[in-house]
């Protein structure tokens, strides 16, 4: 009897051991990411097709890393956009997750305070080829030449065009194409010829799709920076104040877009799908949506075509942002757990041309040779959208100078500031936000 | 040296010990719970002389003696009201602390590249931070707005519905519940509401009247006030309620005696149903003005604080500087200007509005 007893103890202390000893191996990732919540729809969905939204794609892409990786589980936190309230907490309570979701412009200020982990080594050690990526999106990822997230797709203000609106004005070709203007004046041409036509604006602007994408992208298309050598904004220029000047010119013609101050994005995009207009400047993550409006038929607009940002001046750019995965876990994180968020960041990153769906350019030259790239509904119409885009210096104001030269550009469109008042004051505020880095 | 002491206190009454002499018995301003001294010197002078040299001691208010069951009672009270104390000090009064040491602070939101700087911040904010003393304005200016309009708002509709009416209740339950909805919902409604063209509800009325208006909320003359008006509309029947409860208050009686006085309505209202309101009155304006200074949410969705910054308030700018630019220091500043600023608002309020009242 006491020589059961004594072998059962051992059974069970060997049990308890080796089970203890797999719970070693598996570990739980947090991962807090943006995009919203469809747990209800997608709770244990493992099969992509079909699914365009950008919850649906992520949610459903992380079931089938849980499905596949039962050692290395994933639990989303889902934060309200743009995800830096819940992160910032997190961090500053000591606790933040393992992964999260931010945009590319957010990172050098949580990089310069040492809140993230250094991913270049781990990204080779893992198998993140970083001349994959193009060179305008690797730039959103970089932070004084260290690799601080790994940019998952380039989100781009493009020109949403309705062709049948163009077709009426005579503005498309034998190839069923728009004829695009190719300089201010062939685009006021081109507007005036719709308007005509048509009675309606060839190019709605509304909020931020209205101040300071366009204006950033007409000052990288003069030329202009927005950072002076030493890494300090620069927004009070020669090149922005011709850029503005420009720009309030548009907001100003009725053939280019409806007054700023008649319409919100939520009306513009409305106003587009329901033929109110002939063109829509807003993002690459509206092309799904209008697609999928128009194949369930309950709207005017019919013949929908992409183009990409107009480039009326000398060199082509536009303003993208960039969805960058990352490892908030600080300077002396644990080897093995950033090892595993990067692998789970690179399973993202190779399975990304399902994210395109939903209508984001793609940050890797591999998946955009991609024949499942290539098919993807408007892809060849915006193709040069990934070469094009410039993106916000990689310094700590970055995120600021967006909030200010919005609010200050839009200050100029209304009429309460001067162009050159506004530049000064955006300018002012931007060196204000630089002072209290000092 | 002699002390004589008023052995009976009451208003316009003295009556001091036997032994005083009796010029001192008809002084008119010993009429209070004091002590007399009077020297021995004084003793002996003519009364209009002792008077000049008279001293009068302010009785120290004697502190009853507690028996022991009073004591216990005492303890049991604190020990109830002990946990308020206690999560006061540790969630408010702790944080109203640790917020001004921050504000002498270059902090980060995430608790790094944390600097002592002094009054540094508020340095800039008095000496240079236009948009500081814009955004107090935007504040002001709502408060001027919405403030009247959800008092008189709010008492005109507690006098309608204070009425003996058969189904007046569901008139009190329809005009009170916007005030459970939710900032996020009323800002979805009241963005439709306000939409520019014919979407928006207001404008395709004033459309069918032939008036054009543009977008209310991208407008700067008009955004503001239309972010007051939704205000009232969503808060107003709190204010309400508090009224209408005041006004149950109010006996009938002085209603009667004032109608027998040949009181019309207009007196009615003005001498008997404004002085019944005096303390719910007083509640509802010091909220009113601490909610008003403290608008964020409200605007947050309906505006975003623009069009350029035009209805940016004092706690929205304090949050973009904490928490989009990360200079938690500086935001915590703004937020300590505020705590005092509505702190001696308060307590002004308090003062003027408790003048007179009955000792």
């Amino acid at each position: 009897m006491r020589k059961f007893a004594t072998v059962t103890a051992v059974l069970l202390l060997v049990m308890c051991l080796g089970a203890s000893a797999v719970a070693q191996d598996s570990m739980t990732l947090t991962v807090m990411r943006i995009f919203g919540d469809c747990v209800d729809d997608y709770g244990d969905v493992t099969d992509l097709s079909g699914t365009t939204s950008e919850c649906g794609i992520i949610t459903t892409l992380t079931n089938i890393w849980n499905a596949e990786n039962p050692d290395v589980q994933v639990e989303t936190i889902v934060a309200d956009w743009p995800g830096t309230t819940q992160l910032n907490a997190a961090i500053a309570a000591g606790t933040p997750p393992d992964i999260a979701v931010l945009h590319g412009r957010r990172i050098p200020i949580y990089a310069s305070r040492g809140a993230l982990t250094p991913l270049s080594d781990v990204m080779e050690a893992v198998g993140i080829d970083a001349s994959d990526f193009t060179e305008g999106a690797a730039d959103y990822g970089i932070y004084r030449g260290e690799f601080y997230g790994v940019p998952f797709d380039l989100a781009a203000t493009i020109w949403h065009i309705n062709l049948d609106l163009w077709a009426e004005a005579g503005l498309v070709d034998d190839m069923g194409a728009p004829m695009l203007p190719a300089s201010p004046e062939d685009f006021v041409a081109a507007a005036e010829q719709v308007y005509e036509a048509t009675g309606k604006p060839i190019a709605e602007m509304a909020g931020q799709a209205g101040t300071v994408r366009p204006l950033t992208a007409f000052i990288f298309q003069l030329g202009g920076a927005l950072a002076d050598d030493a890494g300090n904004p620069t927004v009070d220029t020669p090149e922005a104040l011709e850029a503005l000047n420009h720009l309030l010119e548009l907001q100003a013609s009725a053939a280019i877009t409806r007054p700023y101050n008649e319409i919100n994005g939520a009306i513009a995009v409305e106003n587009f799908a329901n033929g109110e207009s002939a063109g829509l400047i807003d993002g690459t993550w509206r092309i799904n949506g209008f697609d999928r409006q128009i194949a369930e038929g309950d709207v005017a607009l019919q013949n929908y075509y992409v183009a990409d940002f107009p480039q009326l001046f000398d060199q082509p750019g536009t303003f993208a942002g960039s969805h960058n995965w990352l490892v908030p876990l600080g300077q002396n994180a644990d080897p093995a757990r950033v090892q595993a968020a990067v692998e789970f960041i690179k399973w993202l990153s190779d399975n990304s041309v399902v994210w395109a769906r939903v209508g984001h350019g793609m940050t890797r030259s591999s998946v955009i040779a991609s024949e499942e790239f290539q098919n993807l509904p408007h892809r060849s119409e915006y193709a040069s959208m990934s070469s094009n885009v410039r993106s916000v210096p990689r310094e700590v104001w970055g995120n600021a100078f967006w909030a200010i030269v919005h609010e200050e550009v839009e200050a100029a469109i209304l009429g309460i500031k001067t162009p050159e008042v506004a530049l000064a004051d955006a300018q002012a505020r931007l060196d204000d936000f630089i002072l209290f880095q000092s | 040296m002699s002390f004589y002491k008023v052995t009976k206190c009451a208003p316009n009454r003295k009556i001091l010990s036997h032994e005083a002499p009796e010029w001192l018995k008809c002084l008119r301003s010993v009429n209070r719970c004091n002590t007399i001294r009077l020297s021995d010197r004084q003793q002996d002078m003519r009364p209009a002389e002792a008077m000049a040299h008279l001293t009068i001691a302010r009785r120290k208010p004697s502190v009853p003696r507690l028996t022991k069951m009073e004591r216990q009672d005492a303890l049991v009270g604190f020990l109830f009201i002990a946990p308020f104390i206690i999560l006061y000090l540790i969630f408010s009064f702790l944080p109203i602390l640790q917020g001004f040491w921050i504000s002498l602070h270059n902090w980060d939101v995430i608790g790094t590249n944390i600097k002592f700087v002094g009054l540094r911040n508020y340095e800039i904010l008095f000496g240079k931070d236009k948009l500081f003393w814009s955004s107090l304005e935007h504040t002001l200016f709502f408060a001027v707005l919405a403030g009247p309009g959800l008092i008189i708002v709010g008492l005109s509709l507690a006098l309608m519905l204070n009425q003996r009416v058969r189904g007046i209740g569901i008139f009190r339950t329809i005009f009170y519940m916007p005030n459970i909805l939710s900032v996020t919902v009323v800002g979805l409604v009241f963005a439709r509401v306000f939409a520019p063209g014919e979407r928006g509800f207001v404008n395709a009325v004033l459309d069918s009247l032939g008036v054009s208006m543009g977008s209310w909320f991208l407008d700067e003359a008009s955004a503001m006030p239309t972010v007051a008006i939704t205000k009232v509309w969503w808060s107003v029947g709190f204010n309400m309620l508090i009224f209408l409860a005041g006004l149950q208050d109010i006996p009938q009686t002085l209603y009667d005696a004032a109608k027998v006085d040949g009181g019309g309505r207009w007196a009615l209202f003005r001498h008997v149903t404004l002085p019944g309101l005096r303390r719910p009155m007083l509640f509802v304006i010091v909220l009113q003005v601490i909610a008003s200074v403290q608008v964020f949410p409200l605007i947050d969705v309906l505006t975003g604080g623009g069009p350029a910054g035009s209805t940016r308030p004092l706690v929205m700018y304090l949050f973009e500087r904490s928490f989009d630019y990360w200079q938690l220091g500086y935001g915590s500043a703004i937020a300590f200007v505020l705590f005092i600023f509505l702190f001696s608002v308060s307590i002004l309020q308090l003062w003027f509005f408790s003048r007179g009242e009955g000792d």
